[in-house]
Formats: C-alpha cells, sequence, structure tokens
C-alpha cells in the first residue's frame, strides 16, 4: 500500500457501511444512499482510496459490454494474485462507487471501474484513471447523451484524463478515429473477420489499420480463438457471439498490460473458463416447464447482438418492456426476423412491442402488460426450451420469481 | 404497385424512422393495395417518381453527409412535392426539404420546398410525452432532436400542447400541399394510425382501412396510454 488511509476517509467508510446496515435492517437496498453519507464526511474519499491502489486504476468505457468486461478484467488480474476493487455491483455515478466502497473492501492493489460516459469526467477527476479500456461506441438514438458523434466526444475527452495506455478496439470505427494521430498511448484489441459493426453508421466506417495486439482469430459457439505473442488460444466465452469474444480480448489486452510479466497464459485462461455467463445472455433458468434462457435488451445493439448470436431461432418467445424505455422508436431499427411468433409480451410498455411486431407479420399470441401473470401464462403449454427477452427491471423481477436476487454482474 | 420510397435508409434512421415507410405500406397491403418499400441511396441512379417519399431523421454528421448528394435529387424532389406526392419528414430530415440548413455555423441548402431555416447547431430536445393537434386532431409520440426550425412563409402542420417543436413556441413542423414535415417520433405513423390513414388517402384515394387495421389501431391506442402513464 503505497498510502495508508487518512482518520477522516476511513470514518467515512465506516460511516458508509453503518448506513448500508441500518437500510439493510430496515429492508431496504438503496444503493446510492451509504455512498452519499461517506462523501457527505469525506468529499476526497474516491480519490483518497484510489490513492492507496498501487496499480493504478483501470477505466473501462463503451456502450455494450462494459459490466462483461469489468468482471472479465477483474477475474483474470485475481486469477493472478491481485487484490481488485471493482465497482461491480454498484452503480457509476460517484455515490454509487462510493457506496461499492462502503460496502467492499477498498484495501486493493488495483481498481477496475465500469464508467458511464455521461459521468466519465467527473468520475475521472476523482479516480484519476491510470489506464482505460474502451469497447465500442454504439449508439442508436439521439438520447440521454446526444448525438453518436457527441458520445464518442465524450468517451474522447475521458480518454484524454488518462495518464496511461488506452486500450481501444480498431474495429470500431469512432474509436479508430479518437485513437489514430491523437497523441494517445493507444493499444488495440481487434478482430480477424467480419466483425460486425453494430450502431455504427453504415456510411461512415473508414478505419485506419492498427497493429494489434490481441486479435479475435475465430469464434465456435461458446468458444473462441484468440492471438496475443504470436500463438492461438482457445478460450471459454462468457456467451456465444463474436461481441463476448471482443470483451474477452479487450480484457486480456488490459491484463497483459497491467500485469507485464507477471501475465501468464494458464492463469488467463483458467479465470475465463471459471468465469460465469455474461449477465442478460446465456443464463438459463429451470422451470416446471423446462429450462428458460433469459436475454438481455437494453438498447438496440444488446437486442440485436444478443438475438443474433442465437444457436436457434427461439421457438416459445416472452418478450417484456418496461418503462424506463422511454422512447421505443428503435425497436423499428432492429432486425427481429429470427422471431418467429411470439407467446406473451409483457411490461408497462408492452403495447409497443406487439405493434412492432404486428407491423413485421409477426403473430403475437397474447399481451399481457402485468410479469407474474404473463410468465405463467408463458409456461403453460407443453414443456420445451423458452426464451424471455427482458428488459434489466424486468429481469431483475423474473430472476426474483425464480428464488434468484443475488446481483450477478451488477448494475 | 404502390411504391413508398425511403430516402437515404442508412443515414436518416436514427430514431427507428424506417418504421413510417413500413407502417405505410403494411395498412396499403391491409387494405388490399399492393405496395412496396423502395429506397434511396447516395450515388443511386435518379429514381422514378415514387407514390410517397418518407424522411427520416440523422444526426448533424448525417445530414451534412447526404447534404452533399442532394443537389443529385433535389430538382426531382420539388417537382414530385410540387405534383402533390405525399411527404413525410420527421425531425431533422425537415432540413432535406427547406432552403436553408445551418451547420457548424455554415449555410447549406437543401431541396428548397419549405421556406424555412433548420438550424442544426441547437441545443437537445428530449420530451417523453409529445402531443400536437392538426386539423383532424391530436396526435401522441416523443420528440428526441437538436435542431429549430424557423418557418419564413409556410403553415405550421401542428400546434404544440407539450413539447417543444419548431422552436418552443406552439408550432410542429410544416404542412404545404401533401407534404408534411413534422418532430414527432414513435414513429409518428406507428403511434397514430390517423396520419398513417391520411397518408395512405393521400397515395390513393381508394384506400380504405377494413377489420384488418383494428388490431394495429388497438395497439397503438394503448401505447398512446401507456406515454400518458
Amino acid at each position: 500500500m503505497r498510502h495508508s488511509l487518512p482518520t477522516r476517509t476511513r470514518a467515512a467508510i465506516s460511516a458508509g457501511k453503518l448506513t448500508r446496515t441500518l437500510l439493510r435492517a430496515a429492508g431496504r437496498t438503496a444503493s446510492a444512499v451509504p455512498g452519499h453519507v461517506a462523501l457527505r464526511m469525506d468529499p476526497d474519499l474516491l480519490t483518497r482510496v484510489r490513492d492507496t491502489w498501487a496499480f493504478g486504476c483501470v477505466f473501462v468505457l463503451g456502450s455494450n459490454g462494459k459490466t462483461t468486461t469489468t468482471k472479465l478484467l477483474t477475474g483474470i488480474l485475481r486469477e493472478h494474485g491481485m487484490r481488485v476493487f471493482t465497482n461491480a455491483s454498484g452503480g457509476n455515478l460517484p455515490q454509487g462507487i462510493a457506496s461499492s466502497m462502503s460496502a467492499n473492501p477498498v484495501a486493493a492493489d488495483i481498481g477496475v471501474i465500469e464508467v458511464d460516459e455521461a459521468f466519465g469526467e467527473r468520475i475521472a477527476a476523482a479516480l484519476r484513471p491510470s489506464m482505460a479500456v474502451a469497447l465500442n461506441v454504439q449508439v442508436d438514438q439521439i438520447y440521454r447523451f446526444g448525438e453518436p458523434e457527441q458520445v464518442a466526444g465524450m468517451i474522447d475527452r475521458i480518454l484524454h484524463t488518462v495518464t496511461g495506455p488506452v486500450i481501444l478496439n480498431s474495429d470500431d470505427p469512432q474509436l479508430n478515429r479518437i485513437g489514430t494521430d491523437s497523441g494517445l498511448d493507444a493499444i488495440w484489441f481487434g478482430a480477424d473477420g467480419d466483425y460486425r459493426l453494430l450502431g455504427a453508421p453504415a456510411w461512415n466506417t473508414a478505419t485506419t489499420d492498427h497493429e494489434v495486439e490481441v486479435s479475435v482469430l475465430g469464434v465456435d459457439g461458446g468458444r473462441a480463438t484468440i492471438g496475443w505473442s504470436g500463438e492461438r488460444h482457445k478460450v471459454a466465452l462468457p456467451a456465444a457471439g463474436v461481441h463476448y469474444a471482443m470483451d474477452v480480448a479487450a480484457a486480456i489486452t488490459a491484463a497483459r498490460r497491467v500485469l507485464g510479466a507477471r501475465f501468464t497464459t494458464s492463469a488467463a485462461l483458467a479465470a475465463l473458463e471459471r468465469s460465469g455467463p455474461a449477465f442478460g445472455r446465456g443464463e438459463a433458468i429451470h422451470t416446471e416447464a423446462g429450462p428458460m434462457q433469459l436475454l438481455l435488451q437494453k438498447n438496440l445493439a444488446s437486442l440485436q447482438l444478443n438475438l443474433d448470436s442465437l444457436d436457434e431461432d427461439p421457438e416459445r418467445v416472452l418478450i417484456a418492456m418496461d418503462s424506463s424505455s422511454r422512447d421505443l422508436s428503435w425497436l423499428y431499427s432492429a432486425d427481429l426476423s429470427r422471431i418467429k411468433q411470439v407467446d406473451v409480451v409483457s411490461g408497462p410498455r408492452a403495447a409497443f412491442m406487439a405493434l412492432r411486431l404486428a407491423y413485421a407479420g409477426i403473430p403475437v399470441a397474447a399481451v399481457e402488460p402485468d410479469l407474474t401473470r404473463a410468465v405463467n401464462r408463458f409456461l403453460q403449454g407443453a414443456p420445451g426450451p423458452r426464451t424471455a427477452i427482458l428488459d434489466y427491471d424486468q429481469m431483475m423481477a423474473v430472476r426474483r420469481m425464480f428464488g434468484r436476487t443475488n446481483l450477478e454482474g451488477g448494475a | 404497385m404502390l411504391r413508398v420510397m425511403e430516402l437515404y435508409p442508412e443515414q436518416l434512421n436514427l430514431n427507428g424512422d424506417t418504421g413510417n415507410p413500413a407502417v405505410l405500406v403494411h395498412r396499403l397491403r391491409l387494405a388490399g393495395l399492393p405496395a412496396r418499400h423502395v429506397v434511396y441511396r447516395p450515388g443511386e441512379p435518379a429514381p422514378y417518381r415514387p407514390d410517397m417519399v418518407t424522411i427520416g431523421a440523422g444526426s448533424k454528421a448525417a445530414i451534412l453527409h447526404v447534404l452533399h448528394d442532394l443537389p443529385r435529387i433535389s430538382s426531382l424532389i420539388y417537382q414530385w412535392a410540387w405534383d402533390g406526392v405525399p411527404m413525410l419528414a420527421v425531425g431533422t430530415g425537415m432540413a432535406l426539404l427547406a432552403d436553408e440548413v445551418i451547420i457548424d455555423g455554415d449555410s447549406y441548402a437543401g431541396a428548397g420546398f419549405a421556406r424555412a431555416t433548420v438550424d442544426l447547431d441547437a441545443a437537445g430536445q428530449v420530451t417523453d410525452r409529445f402531443v400536437t393537434t392538426w386539423h383532424s386532431g391530436t396526435l401522441l409520440g416523443t420528440e428526441n432532436h437538436r435542431s429549430t426550425v424557423t418557418l419564413h412563409a409556410e403553415e405550421a402542420f401542428g400546434t404544440v400542447a407539450h413539447g417543444f417543436g419548431n422552436n418552443g413556441s406552439n408550432e410542429d413542423g410544416f404542412e404545404i400541399r401533401n407534404v408534411i414535415g413534422t418532430h414527432m417520433q414513435g414513429p409518428v405513423l406507428a403511434l397514430n394510425p390517423t396520419l398513417a390513414d391520411w397518408f395512405c388517402r393521400a397515395i390513393e384515394p381508394v384506400y380504405t382501412p377494413n377489420h384488418r387495421h383494428i388490431w394495429f389501431d388497438e395497439l397503438a391506442a394503448q401505447a398512446r396510454e401507456a406515454l400518458s402513464a
């Protein structure tokens, strides 16, 4: 440990812990409140804790795959014996990260932090990243942060706060541009072949060829061939799909940079083998009617990538839309042709999805906004594999219905 | 065969705008009228006159990109619009029909059918429940754009009941002959069958919705209700 924590900071963390315990006792799980309390007591909490991490702090950025990549990188580093602080189960606002510091041990060698691009500059000012990983810029509509080009600008500005190397996806046109002739210490990973540029404007995909340090050479179901140091390795993926292979390539590139000569291929492969399925993909819940696979659809890119990477067209399908998706126009940009029919559409925004499916000529057997009733209906009929395509909140609710309460992968 | 032509589908589909031509084609077919969704892309040969034109929204960079191709077809667009070909332009897509477009302080020309200035240097406007009225009722959807529209000698299409519209006054879009510009998304024609049917009748006067349209209209009503909840 480079520095020990000042008394005030330790007191702030204790106060956060106590708040968390009291909230839990009261049956509440409000995640940002302990962070608020801790930050009130020590506004410099994040910086002070970060200064104790001898290997600095790695930011994980991008529109899709942040949670998965954060988890993979954390797993690989821990497999090498490092103590890692990560915000996996917390939010990525300052108070969310402070809450994570109240919930998890802060004594660590390194921080691996999933960062939301809209708040990245604020987080960067507090956590002073020494390295960053940027996965992709896949924005499918003007929303929260503005146009796709503006989101790329946010990522660009965050990357320029990084004091060390930035690890970039060479096949993402926006990141390719950001990292070329930019003064950044850019390290590239990429794919050999047809990485699908989802979300990237089809008319604006000119990229510069860069020397790629870790390369996805092929994907076969839940395994991929990934090359580094002139060797090819078969690795386990969190789920089938080339975008998961890209997440693995990003995590390996970062781990090699962090660990240097201490990096061993065997430890990395073991960590990947041990890591569970990606959150929102590949998780199957056992029901009386058979296995029900859960797919996350938080935006166009995640819905499309998850649908496209299915081995077979799903036969029995439930889709639920929650009300956090305030503008559902993007549904009309999705290619839903792998869905042949839908058993139940649910959630407060069910009608939007049902209407979209109707205009695509895809039959919908029932619209049931109430999720519990919809799931019960879905499980009636002949046993067999089922697929539930769910927004984040709906996925949490369905997992709770079947007794899974742990926040796997985190928020 | 009725042809509904979407302009620049790769560039101008920022908010699921491709849903608008899809809705028109589907509703025409449900009414027993053969219809096709066709597209025009940059650099393609000059297109034949379609029965309807739709223009979606794009980012500033995307609009700038297509404005370089637009002179190849802008006189056609102008002529078709003048001849009464129905057109729908959504959000920043209105720039393609305007006589002036401002991008990063520079002035560009659209097809010039709408005497209006579309300024793409404006602040972002997001309205989760965007409500306007037009001559045939109320329209409901979402608003999500970075533009202002200043009308010089045109009628607005809608009166804004809730949201920003052209420039924060109560005007939304423009309406000139069968050409309608609006900031309403959802996509607007999916959520508002009355406007979709107005276009269908402008495309083909014998168009009459039937019992096969009822399920679609019921779902659209539920979706509008969910927006209001």
